[in-house]
């Protein structure tokens, strides 16, 4: 018997050893090394710090961030966390990243569900400066015979809140996009455009946002659409909407988005989708003027984004804009003789130089809801 | 650094087994003594100064305690030696919380408040400052005799497996063991199943408990139900037993795979019937300290203080105790945490040993057995309560909803968000494995290996050999799996 325990104890020990020795070894000559960057989560992966004598403390912290990001078995391991999460606990395996709703719809977490819960919020300084450079700018494309008009894009949590879990709760006292919205109510210069309700109230038309993704469909695009087009309508009589019946939207199931993809999931969680076919279009992409992005802007090709109708008569647009408006551009290039858009790297500045140059009738600042604080601080990284 | 952390498992301790075994035996105490120090200054390089003060008040303490042959003598160097570590103690995990109280004492008589800079908690600190304490007990009871070897003391004091939370092993039970320890594949092995059993206790049971109790915890109280709060408190109580409990096991694991052999800490604690039973299986290195080292001297000096029979119309012996345990769980309280909430669940586990002292002891125990795990069970849960909450208004609250005052209405399908096939069966392992089940199943499976045919008896070794090998190597891997995809927090007793 004993010699039975000594031949397992070896046996355990060997296995053992040789288990805790593979990482180690690789770390040392480096079989296998993850790349520099996981497109599944988003990030560059941490680097090797290097050792500061004089500044001890922070070195574990980013040596232990280092030694996770680039573990010999960690895709393998990040992908078996991911089914075990979902499957098992059926529970996001980044919570701080995102959340799983009821019916499986996924919800961006980090600043989204934080301003959602009033656990992150903006001074009443911050709101002053952000409604002040709004009428700052309206003034200015005012001065210029130009037009200018403010939305902010919804996050999902505000249009479909029934499908948060049920520990997910909306601050009581109001998120920091109510306090930007009841002053910039309180400026009677700004022409801001408040798409919440009006997508709310289009909710019985069909699902607005995608389940797997943090951006609205087609569908919710349209609304939204409506919503702004509507609006600039009292001011240019000229422009015409489009109607629904313009649109066919087809059904069309395609990959999951981002936040499916987070997971590793986006071959798993589908995405029930619309596809629009709008009838007799006749806007198309236009040429480029080449305006340089910013040097860091990961997205550089869809910086500027030009679409074109032959039509002379109808007023040109201009619009700073962020990934939300990729939707909602399809339809808004129907009403415009030209549409000029810019990405700028979440900065959503006034871009006057490129208004300059392109000389709009209308100007149009669309950013998604928690990025609003940008307007006058600028992306944090 | 956390034993389930990458680096530790996949980095540290390879190179330390490596170096420790390699290494001649009169050194592997030396390597051992630098390891515990990379692995301390781990967690913050700054504060292995202070861990390095403690050795050196410990060390040169013991030597004065030692060398005094008159018992006045050895007794100021004691209480010299004690309070040196106490200032420590007291200056790194207590500043905060006095100042913070005088301040609002004093804010009342409109005096302005008194302002320092945020002190950061050093790791372990109360773990291996009551160590030293309990080292310049065991001298001045010239239980053994100060440590003239530096690196021994030294190595007592820091030893790497259970520097940051325990276990508080006494320097008598480890003496020896510092000079020379016994090496084999079977306590290597064994060291490793235990390890590996801990780790999995932290990381595939605690942490999975902490996902529903942390949810619970954070709901906004006028969200919160009765049966919530119930599910949160319960699932926290699971937590923090394993939480701790799987920290102990990997430190005696580690411990085995060093050669050295510490002293149990738990003994399945919520089996208990009664508080005093309780205090006997929970945190036993704790328990034993503070009435080693309090409890006991308290007892002693005031009984010689106080009238034979009776006093104020109390029985002496009673009196005595009900001083003692006052005082001893008011220090255990405040020794978990600068904090009130730790102070009141402190109280309550003392107020409940007095009144079990006192009488309610003997009436349970003519009560039905599953009726004396429901009182227990109860009064726990309830004291848990303030140790989790961040406030004693934040735990009076959570409590009045957990007995029904100000709770919201309760919709079943809320349930689904926090129960579900993972939460459930961890949550029925974690129960069952706070009990003597899979004990028993051990043992109706090892009692097949002692079958009179030779075959069977063969074979059921090597089916039960192999199963613990794959199961514990499984463990590992699946360990490593959350370990790499979650932020594994650090452990609860890590903050002590």
């Amino acid at each position: 018997m004993s010699r039975t325990v000594k031949i397992y104890s070896i046996i355990l020990t060997f296995f053992f050893l040789i288990w805790i020795l593979i990482p180690f070894f690789n770390d040392v000559f480096q079989f296998y090394s993850e790349p520099t960057v996981s497109k599944t989560e988003n990030r560059t992966l941490a680097r090797k710090p290097l050792v500061n004598f004089n500044l001890l403390d922070p070195y574990p912290v980013s040596y232990e961030k280092y030694f996770k990001d680039h573990f010999i078995f960690r895709p393998q391991a990040l992908q078996a966390h991911s089914y075990l999460n979902f499957y098992y606990f059926r529970r996001s395996p980044i919570p701080n990243r995102m959340d799983i709703g009821k019916h499986l719809w996924l919800f961006n977490g980090e600043d989204d569900k934080l301003i959602y819960q009033g656990k992150k919020t903006i001074s009443n300084d911050s709101i002053m400066m952000i409604v002040r450079e709004l009428h700052k700018r309206t003034l200015y494309l005012r001065g210029k015979g130009i037009h200018f008009y403010v939305c902010f894009a919804p996050m999902t949590q505000e249009i479909y809140p029934e499908f948060l879990p049920n520990n997910y709760f909306r601050s009581p006292g109001g998120t920091q996009t109510d306090k930007v919205i009841a002053a910039i109510h309180r400026d009677t210069v700004i022409q801001f455009i408040d798409l919440k309700p009006k997508l709310i109230a289009a909710k019985k038309y069909g699902r607005l946002y995608q389940t797997t993704d943090n951006h609205w469909n087609y569908l919710g695009a349209f609304f939204a659409y409506s919503a702004i087009i509507e609006r600039m309508k009292k001011d240019f009589p000229v422009l015409k909407p489009l109607m629904m019946s313009d649109i066919t939207f087809k059904q069309q199931i395609r990959k999951g988005g981002g936040l499916a993809n987070m997971m590793g999931f986006d071959s798993i969680l589908m995405e029930n989708d619309f596809s629009p076919e709008i009838r007799n279009a006749r806007g198309r992409l236009g040429a480029k003027a080449g305006y340089p992005p910013p040097w860091w802007f990961p997205y550089k090709d869809e910086y500027e984004v030009v679409s074109v109708l032959p039509d002379q008569n109808l007023p040109k647009l201009f619009v700073i804009r962020d990934s939300f408006f990729n939707f909602p551009m399809l339809y808004m290039r129907e009403n415009f003789s030209k549409t000029t858009a810019i990405w700028d790297g979440w900065m959503y500045k006034s871009n006057k130089v490129l208004i300059e140059k392109e000389k709009p009738d209308i100007v149009l600042l669309i950013i998604l809801e928690p990025l609003i604080g940008h307007v006058v601080n600028g992306p944090s990284d | 650094m956390l034993f389930s952390s990458l680096v530790f498992l996949y980095q540290f301790l390879p190179i330390i087994l490596f170096i420790y075994y390699l290494s001649k035996e009169r050194l592997q105490s030396v390597v051992l003594l630098f390891a515990s120090l990379v692995f301390y200054a781990w967690g913050g390089p700054s504060y292995l100064s202070i861990l390095i003060i403690s050795i050196l008040i410990n060390y040169f303490s013991g030597l004065a305690i030692g060398s005094g042959e008159v018992k006045k003598r050895r007794k100021t160097f004691l209480v010299l030696g004690i309070i040196l570590n106490l200032s420590l103690l007291v200056i790194f995990k207590y500043t905060h919380f006095f100042i913070e109280n005088i301040n609002l004492f004093t804010g009342i008589f409109g005096v302005p408040p008194v302002l320092i800079k945020k002190i950061l908690l050093p790791l372990g600190i109360s773990f291996f400052t009551f160590k030293g304490i309990s080292y310049l007990f065991t001298i001045y009871r010239r239980e053994t005799s100060a440590q003239r070897n530096f690196i021994s003391l030294a190595l007592y004091i820091s030893l790497l497996p259970q520097l940051i939370a325990g276990p508080i092993s006494r320097y008598r039970d480890l003496a020896p063991q510092l000079l020379g320890r016994n090496h084999s594949f079977e306590k290597f092995s064994s060291g490793i199943r235990r390890f590996i059993m801990g780790l999995a206790k932290k990381v595939l049971i605690a942490t999975p408990l902490s996902y529903v109790a942390n949810q619970v915890f954070t709901i906004p109280f006028e969200h919160l139900s009765t049966p919530l709060a119930w599910i949160g408190i319960l699932f926290f109580a699971l937590q923090i037993y394993y939480d701790f409990s799987g920290y102990t096991d990997m430190a005696i694991g580690l411990g085995r795979m060093l050669g050295f052999e510490f002293v149990e800490n738990f003994n399945f604690p919520y089996i208990s019937r009664s508080f005093r039973e309780f205090w006997r299986r929970w945190h036993i290195s704790l328990s034993t300290w503070f009435r080693d080292y309090l409890f006991l001297p308290i007892a002693y000096h005031t009984s010689r203080k106080l009238p034979k029979e009776k006093y104020l119309g109390l029985r002496t012996d009673k009196l005595i105790y009900l001083i003692a345990t006052t005082i001893t769980f008011l220090l255990c309280g405040f020794w978990h945490g600068a904090a009130w909430t730790f102070i009141v669940w402190g109280m309550i586990h003392g107020f409940m040993l007095i009144v079990e002292h006192l009488g309610l002891g003997k009436i349970l125990n003519r009560f039905y057995k599953p009726f004396q795990h429901v009182y227990m069970i109860f009064f726990l849960l309830i004291s848990w309560v303030f140790f989790r909450s961040e406030s004693i208004r934040e735990a009076f609250d959570y409590l009045s909803i957990m007995f029904g005052f100000g709770s919201q209405s309760f919709k079943w399908d809320i349930l689904s968000d926090y129960l579900n096939l993972g939460t459930i069966s961890i949550f029925t392992i974690a129960i069952l494995g706070s009990t003597r089940f899979f004990d028993k199943l051990s043992d109706i499976l090892m009692g097949w290996t002692g079958s009179s045919r030779p075959f069977i008896r063969r074979g059921t070794v090597n089916i039960l050999n192999i199963g613990t090998l794959a199961f514990i190597i499984s463990v590992l891997a699946i360990s490593t799996i959350f370990i790499e995809g979650e932020t594994i927090t650090s452990f609860i007793y890590f903050k002590f």
